[in-house]
């Protein structure tokens, strides 16, 4: 099983390399349409960014089945839920973004825009997988051979981070496009806005349910479900930032850049959180 | 003055101050903006205790310890050490600007959620039914052309679970629908929730109890330092710790025996996930430790054991593991040599060959590049003695011996101090410090095939005690063995596990998962469950819509279901 996590891994590698080539192939070619317009050209570019984004649309779906492939099949390699370390972790952070923007762009028309973003985190994601982690099953520490309260701590972080990171996609994009609209391939402002405040609403309760388990098995492991942990207290930190941006939303004044420039910052914590309390910072999640 | 407040010796403040004060106050409490900035500052601290480490309660305990302990972070932070001390850099969790900011964000929370309520109960619960004309006529609103009739729309909202209210005015026809108002009070429910959370830290910080046992097999410990009514003590019957052939563990577990009064109660097994509980206590499998031995002494004159102790070997001594052989090629010596002394920078130990009448000192040396260098010298000849520098996996002849360097293990060691010893009348000792060193140690158990992390040799031989200065030259015990020293009968029992084990009670802990289970429901309800409420009018053919929140009503909604 853990060949066919290893091929399907590569595969959804290319596969989502293909989707962030052709959603910026179709965030690029609508452009000239404006140079060929009246010329007959235009709608030949027009097409052919329709097309791009079209594969896009169906790599980036590939690279999502590719990559729910590798993590069920790991589970089935390693017999635990496949999140243990900074591969596995990394892998399925990247899974469930990829899962986390197809879902998305079902029910948003205008998502596929957020591809050109969200697939080259994928990307970046599991190249740094590729490089830096390894891939070899190990035996877990005592510590995490908990039951599934441990498994479900992580988890629902991984989906919540996967959320996050379509929220991330919208708001560099509403940053790029402005309050005044700079780009006419990208969608409005306010729609942006709303794409990144949706998957916020989807990712923000599931990182409280994560935090919340993760104090429960801290609880259970060390007596102590707080202990002002490096990790805890950076995914705090992530927490209010995104419970910052909700409230901020409330008020119309603080819309649109400032909340986009919010969404990046909890983006930051999010990897900061993962990435670099894990790898400089030692503390209770070292050994993760 | 009866516009005035008393104020007791400061005199009195006129009424209007007070009433703008408190004004001023509640406004910034219940400001959306300050609840941002209090947001971005707590999460400004917060990153300060996540970049900068922070002092454990162990060093907070004594000026000493944290002395101690600030001057370890210098090597990291350099001149910057003293102010980081200073802003409360290492311990930001306990200064005065953290517990504030807490504070404001408890009361800042508890002012919005009562702001909230009445507003909030009038949208739930007393919805405008009908909105202005003037409303229908905003680009806002939705239109439809041709409008369906209204008691299609009707039926179509109330098949999706809208409640719907009808009223027929002059030519026109208004709707009005409402669905899962009563989710917006899920925003309540969270913000609550939080000032319950932050109470159940408060009740943690009030009523808990902490402390960490380290107990050896076969030992106890009282839970609590002061005896009282219900004192619980814990027996370690076994402390167990398994690590695969790279030595990474793979699982500790201890089983305990827990007394109350000095009754047996209970009997469990913990492991790092699966503590057990005794009268609200829990406890934890915190640690495990495998150097430990047990050493006892008898007065060999009236047979008393006067010394019992399962010692933790807790310091790792470097020593070499050599081979001695004669000009005949027999082995005089194997084994490891603990290290005791330092001399002119170089580790060793006088160690005396049995039935050899040289005494040679064998130490070790470390290099720039890390290797080690085994420096053997032959006493007996004075300064110009014969001496020899072995580089690993190397043989040199010294005083017509061979010293073979086989390596460097880690032996386990302990200093002792109160251990008794022979008179130095009946066998020359240092009366002082005793070295103790195992060799061939074990750490963790051997039930594991290949589990074993064995230290302090490289033979599959017995653990071995090494009692340095107790005697002319070192006494090795084997697992069981024992021997005569003067007055005195010592006996290595045998090598022994200690276990961590941490008592915890936490009256918050049941408060802090109702709240957290209060504002996950909370959230949930209010983020995913929105309320639905639009109004409809139907005039002169055609269908207007005006919708409110975030989950906005749309034609599509109503006219595209199947009637």
């Amino acid at each position: 099983m853990d060949e066919l996590s290893q091929l399907s891994f590569r595969l959804a590698l290319i596969a989502s390399a293909g989707a962030a080539l052709f959603y910026w192939i179709g965030i690029v070619t609508p452009a000239r349409r404006l140079v060929g317009e009246g010329t007959g050209a235009g709608s030949i570019w027009q097409n052919m960014g329709r097309r791009a984004n079209g594969l896009g649309r169906v790599w980036a779906l590939a690279a999502a089945a590719l990559l729910l492939i590798t993590v069920v099949a790991r589970w089935q390699a390693v017999d635990r839920a496949p999140w243990s370390n900074m591969w596995e972790f990394t892998v399925a952070f990247a899974a469930a973004a990829a899962v986390s923007y197809v879902l998305f762009e079902r029910y948003v028309r205008a998502m596929s825009i957020v591809g050109a973003i969200v697939q080259p985190v994928v990307v970046a994601l599991l190249a740094a997988a590729v490089l830096f982690f390894p891939s070899r099953i190990e035996p877990l520490v005592p510590a995490l051979q908990s039951q599934w309260i441990l498994a479900a701590h992580v988890g629902f972080m991984v989906v919540s981070y996967g959320a996050l990171t379509v929220s991330f996609g919208a708001s560099v994009l509403r940053l790029a496009q402005g309050t005044a609209g700079r780009f006419a391939q990208l969608p409005k402002a306010n729609v942006l806005d709303d794409i990144a405040h949706a998957s916020v609403i989807v990712g923000f309760p599931l990182l409280t349910l994560g935090i919340a388990l993760g104090a429960y098995w801290a609880n259970s492991a060390w007596g102590r479900y707080w202990d002002w942990d490096p990790k805890e207290t950076a995914s705090l930190v992530t927490w209010l930032i995104y419970g910052g941006y909700l409230h901020m939303r409330v008020q119309r004044s603080w819309r649109g850049t400032r909340a986009a420039v919010m969404l990046l910052i909890g983006y930051v914590a999010i990897l900061f959180t993962y990435f670099g309390v894990n790898l400089w910072i030692s503390g209770l999640h070292s050994y993760a | 003055m009866a516009n005035t407040l008393d104020v007791g010796q400061y005199g009195r403040l006129p009424l209007r101050a007070v009433e703008s004060g408190l004004r001023f106050l509640w406004s910034l409490l219940t400001s959306v903006r300050a609840a941002i900035f209090l947001v971005l500052a707590l999460g400004t601290t917060m990153l300060v205790g996540v970049l900068v480490p922070q002092m454990p309660s162990a060093a907070r305990a004594s000026p000493e310890l944290t002395a101690a302990w600030i001057r370890l972070q210098e090597e990291q932070f350099g001149i910057l050490t003293d102010v980081f001390h200073r802003l409360g850099f290492f311990d930001v969790f306990h200064t005065w600007l953290f517990i504030g900011l807490l504070s404001w964000l408890v009361c800042a929370v508890s002012a919005c959620t009562i702001n909230r309520v009445p507003k909030l109960w009038r949208q739930t619960f007393q919805p405008p039914q009908r909105v202005s004309d003037g409303l229908f006529e905003r680009s806002t609103a939705e239109t439809v052309r041709e409008a369906p009739d209204p008691a299609v729309v009707e039926m179509a909202l109330r098949r999706k679970w809208f409640e719907v209210r009808r009223e027929d005015r002059g030519n026109a026809t208004y709707l009005f629908a409402d669905r899962f108002a009563w989710t917006s009070l899920g925003t309540l429910l969270s913000h609550a929730a939080l000032i319950l959370f932050l109470v159940a830290v408060l009740v943690t910080k009030l009523d808990s109890f902490s402390t960490n046992l380290t107990i050896a097999e076969g030992g106890t410990s009282p839970v609590f330092p002061v005896s009282r009514d219900g004192q619980i003590t814990v027996e370690v019957k076994e402390a167990v710790g398994m690590f695969d052939a790279q030595g990474r563990p793979l699982d500790y577990h201890s089983d305990l025996v827990l007394y109350r009064n000095g009754d047996e109660v209970k009997a469990c097994t913990i492991t790092v996930n699966d503590p057990c509980s005794l009268d609200g206590y829990r406890f934890h499998q915190a640690g495990f430790f495998g150097y430990g031995a047990q050493l006892r002494v008898r007065d060999i004159e009236s047979g008393n054991v006067v010394y019992n102790e399962i010692l933790a070997l807790q310091r790792p001594l470097p020593s070499p593991d050599i081979t001695i052989l004669d000009r005949s090629g027999a082995s005089l010596y194997e084994g490891t040599v603990p290290q005791t002394d330092l001399v002119e920078g170089t580790l060793g130990s006088l160690l005396t060959l049995p039935d050899h009448e040289n005494s040679f000192w064998v130490g070790l040396r470390a290099g720039e590049d890390e290797a080690w260098t085994l420096v053997v010298f032959d006493p007996t000849q004075g300064a110009a003695g014969d001496r020899a520098f072995v580089p690993e996996g190397s043989d040199a002849s010294v005083s017509g011996l061979t010293f073979h360097f086989k390596g460097v293990s880690s032996m386990p060691s302990l200093f002792l101090s109160d251990v008794p010893l022979p008179l130095a009348s009946e066998v020359p000792n240092d009366e002082g410090q005793v070295l103790l060193s195992l060799e061939n140690a074990i750490y963790g158990t051997q039930d594991v095939s290949a589990g074993d992390e064995r230290l302090g040799g490289d033979t599959d031989g017995p653990s071995t005690l090494h009692l340095v200065g107790i005697a002319p030259a070192t006494v090795r015990l084997a697992e069981g063995e024992r021997v005569e020293l003067g007055r005195y009968d010592y006996e290595f029992v045998g090598p022994r596990n200690f276990a961590g084990i941490g008592v915890r009670k936490d009256s918050g802990d049941d408060l802090v998962w109702l709240a957290s289970g209060l504002f996950i429901g909370g959230l949930m309800l209010t983020l995913w469950i929105p309320r639905r409420r639009g109004w409809f009018r139907f005039r002169a053919g055609e269908m207007r819509i005006v919708s409110q929140g975030r989950a906005r009503i749309e034609a599509a909604d109503v006219i595209d279901e199947p009637i």
